[in-house]
């Protein structure tokens, strides 16, 4: 294999992993790449997500679609999703919630009895399959964990009363917005702020003073001991190229200067709780793999090579 | 101020009364709108100054009890000397004598109307601009109007799903709010039902070529996660004739059947418009005050924004979709935001609305922090992951959706009814009319020189129509039944001027002009059509009248 070699090998590093946000950087790849995992994460990772709702009583005041348009964002947990079958790929039914290997159905009862207002939540969503159940959001801390709280679907007062089926169904974001796990996904560039310490050192201390405080936010500080001006928070460098104007301003360009490196990605990834933010990057990833499989040249031909010259050795990963 | 909405509301219509001067006449000026009079309101300050200067709980009345606020009608308003403001009542101008006021508005808002007084911002704005969006725009605009939708039968309703409360509101808006809950007790702003609109993330920027001439690029994952959605309501009235209806009692198993005609036989259906659809809502049976009964049937539609909707910011910066363009291919800022609508920096220059600007620096500060500066945010593109190479002005931004919506919009034809008289296809949307191809269409085509294009379109298309037409006497020949030899009847052409039907030629000409010639046969007048053999085959027509 002649040529040079494009191949890269990527590097993440987790810094921080919770269950619905993860923080991680990732380096020795190029835009491209991390364009395609965001792109991937937020319309491509599939969810299950109500999709059909038949209504057989609803005396509340929201009218059908308006409750149909609500079951279908609560969110599902739906880690079988990767292997679920899409309802228009199944061949065992016509995706009428009939077949266990593309829908799921629920069921909704809610009446109002009593004076007080009822509220109907996600809580009343009864599932066939107990692996696909609205998403819980009471275990983690910071909310009142005795009250099981739900998504709220509809208030009902006295007399009122709701009742339908649901079939839930294997998507993806790109279809409609509800199959979406990623609540966030973003990544930012890593800046690198070289200082031009012999120009700050001509500053004075009110001067540095200034030109730390021109940067909306808080990128430099000052060393409390040298009097120097430091960089605290690269990463919290927005690109605003405040403190680059501010420079000039002084009549010192060049005081600072700030590139982003081409290479390195801080990623942020949140998720609706569908499915853990670890595991949106894995499927992402998996996702990726299997579009570049549909792309990717096979290794044997000989044409492909002249017709791709060294295009050909890279998609082969030479 | 609300304590005074209030007062003006309970007590109804004000008669208002004008003396003029000059001759004394009391002129009945009729009733006052209340919330007319409520932004008229001046303060004597003249006189009780003894009364003000003593401490104490006013409330409104027993400033209107005392004459130290007045209420003053639109006519009245013309001969009194209103001060601006009270800074106004206090200062000298330079030069010149202090100007002896009777009146001083209560707040200088309340020189403009009430529409203008609830947008903020209005005095960075061009007039006209605030003209738009007081007279125009805050009337169209979607809200949520009704506190008893479900039992209303209007004609035509609309209903927003998810109100928002402005990020900025004036005084007189907080002023909207419950009399029990004024702004000055417990700082409660009003319900954002109050409100007809939504704060949409908008970002300053070109997207693709689909925001141009005031249309802009709308984010398709926040349209499907309910922005902007409305719900529409369209009742159709339908009066019946309650002949039998009087005479039978009504029996449990009379219910109401679709689509079926009564044993009556008679069928007061009312048809739907070509493009009206719907969910029926509810059924209405009832009488009004002639006793005759009547039904109305209402037909619910819940519509998300589409391609050609209007919508339009509080400063008369109206525009629609272009295009829904998908989440990921917007740009985004390192936090994740990405807008709901990108509009085109084009709109702002000729316009000379800085507000939404404005509105959207301040909006940013209160919705992002401390992240922004000056409102401008730096954002990488979604489509290829790299950095713009620019800051991107970004913010919430007050938009209203207004009533005029594509769908209802829609005008289509390929062919179908045409007007009885001239045979040409009727115009009205309702009938399922067409578009007009007018003179300046015409000369569009002609300038392109597209002949048998323009032939069809106003020909073959429109009133196309045969005649005959003699060829030796020129006149028209019109076709009848005669009696040829051997006492045959024979049906067909026949110049009655010549005696014979060997000339008779058929041409094609347009129904209009056709009609035009028998106008003037019926009065006496014979129009005399030079015919000659057209050598293209398939235009075969004559126009030599």
């Amino acid at each position: 294999m002649e040529g040079a070699s494009y191949q890269r090998f990527p590097k993440i590093k987790i810094r921080e992993l919770k269950d619905d946000y993860a923080k991680f950087e990732l380096r020795d790849t190029d835009a491209s790449m991390a364009n395609a995992l965001r792109r991937v994460m937020i319309a491509e990772v599939p969810t299950i997500a109500i999709d059909l709702v038949e209504i057989e009583v609803n005396s509340s005041v929201l009218n059908d679609e308006f409750i149909a348009h609500r079951l279908g964002l609560i969110p599902l947990t739906s880690e079988r999703a990767m292997s679920m079958r899409f309802s228009r790929d199944c061949d065992a039914c016509d995706g009428d919630g009939q077949c266990e290997f593309c829908s799921v159905e629920f069921h909704l009862r809610a009446k109002c009895m009593s004076d007080q207002t009822l509220d109907v939540t996600s809580n009343d969503l009864y599932s066939s399959d107990h692996t696909v159940v609205p998403v819980n959001f009471t275990d983690s801390a910071g909310y009142d964990s005795s009250e099981q709280r739900g998504i709220i679907i509809v208030k009902l007062r006295r007399g009122q009363e709701l009742r339908l089926r649901a079939i839930a169904r294997k998507g993806i974001g790109k279809d409609h917005a509800k199959w979406s796990p990623a609540a966030t996904v973003t990544f930012m560039y890593e800046p690198e702020i070289h200082i031009n310490e012999d120009m700050m050192d001509t500053l004075t201390l009110e001067e540095k003073q200034s030109f730390v405080e021109s940067s909306p936010t808080r990128v430099f500080d000052i060393d409390p001991n040298t009097q120097q001006v430091v960089v605290v928070d690269p990463e919290a460098y927005t690109y605003d190229d405040e403190v680059l104007k501010k420079a000039e301003a002084m009549g010192k360009p060049g005081l600072v200067e700030i590139y982003a490196k081409e290479d390195s990605f801080i990623f942020t990834v949140e998720s609706t709780g569908a499915i853990k933010a670890s595991q949106m990057v894995l499927n992402a990833i998996d996702i990726l793999k299997q579009k570049l499989d549909a792309v990717r040249l096979s290794e044997d031909t000989v044409e492909a090579d002249d017709q791709f010259g060294e295009l050909g050795a890279h998609m082969r990963g030479g | 101020m609300d304590s005074l909405g209030h007062f003006l509301l309970e007590h109804g219509p004000i008669i208002t009364k004008k003396v003029e001067r000059i001759s004394g006449v009391v002129a009945n000026l009729g009733r006052a709108n209340p919330l007319q009079t409520m932004f008229l309101v001046v303060l004597v300050f003249s006189r009780n100054d003894s009364y003000l200067a003593g401490e104490g709980n006013y409330t409104f009345q027993s400033l209107l009890d005392k004459g130290i606020v007045e209420l003053i009608a639109t006519e009245e308003g013309e001969d009194c000397r209103t001060s601006w403001s009270i800074k106004y009542l206090l200062t000298e101008v330079e030069g010149k004598r202090p100007v002896k006021y009777t009146h001083c508005e209560l707040d200088m808002s309340f020189l403009l109307g009430l529409s203008c007084g609830i947008f903020p911002f209005a005095n960075h704005d061009h007039a006209r601009r605030v003209l738009y969006q007081a007279q125009k725009h805050s009337q169209q605009a979607i809200g949520f109007s009704t506190t008893n939708p479900n039992i209303r039968v209007d004609t035509l309703s609309h209903q927003m799903y998810h109100p928002q409360r402005p990020l900025f509101h004036t005084m007189t808006a907080d002023c909207l709010g419950k009399s029990g809950y004024p702004l000055g007790k417990k700082r409660m702003q009003p319900m954002p039902e109050l409100y007809n609109g939504q704060n949409a993330i908008v970002a300053v920027n070109v997207h693709l070529g689909f925001s141009q001439e005031d249309s802009f690029v709308m984010n398709r994952a926040s349209i499907e996660r309910g922005m902007f959605r409305t719900e529409h309501v369209r009742s159709y009235e339908a009066e019946v004739d309650n002949k039998e209806n009087q005479e039978k009692k009504r029996k449990p198993e009379d219910v109401i059947n679709f689509g079926k005609i009564e044993k009556s036989g008679a069928d007061y259906g009312v048809k739907l418009k070509h493009t009206e659809r719907g969910m029926v809502q509810k059924v209405v049976l009832s009488s009004n005050d002639e006793e005759r009964n009547f039904a109305v049937v209402s037909l619910r539609q819940v519509r998300s924004p589409f391609l050609g909707d209007k919508f339009s910011s509080m400063h008369g910066q109206k525009g629609v979709p272009g295009f829904l363009e998908s989440q990921e291919n917007f740009p985004f800022t390192t936090q994740g935001i990405v807008p709901d609508i990108v509009i085109n920096p084009h709109a702002f220059p000729s316009r000379q609305t800085p507000v939404v600007p404005v509105v959207n620096y301040d909006g940013c500060l209160i919705y992002f922090g401390e992240y922004l500066s000056r409102g401008r945010i730096f954002k990488m593109g979604g489509r290829t992951g790299e950095m713009v190479r620019s800051l991107i002005f970004m913010g919430p931004i007050f938009y209203q959706r207004l009533i005029h919506m594509a769908e209802d919009k829609v005008k289509f034809r390929y062919t179908g009814p045409v007007h009885p008289l001239t045979r040409k296809p009727v115009a009205d949307r309702k009938r399922f009319g067409g578009i007009k191809f007018g003179e300046m269409e015409r000369d569009c085509l002609i300038a392109h020189g597209a002949s048998a294009n323009l032939n069809e379109r106003l020909f073959t298309l429109s009133d196309s129509s045969q005649m005959h037409v003699c060829q030796s006497c020129k006149n028209v020949a019109n076709v009848i039944e005669r009696t040829a030899a051997a006492g045959r009847k024979i049906r067909g052409p026949y110049c009655r001027v010549c005696q014979s039907a060997d000339d008779v030629i058929r041409v094609s000409v347009p129904y209009g002009a056709k009609l035009l010639s028998q106008e003037f046969f019926s009065m006496g007048i014979s129009l005399k059509f030079e015919t000659q053999l057209c050598y293209i085959i398939w235009i075969c027509s004559s126009f030599c009248c």
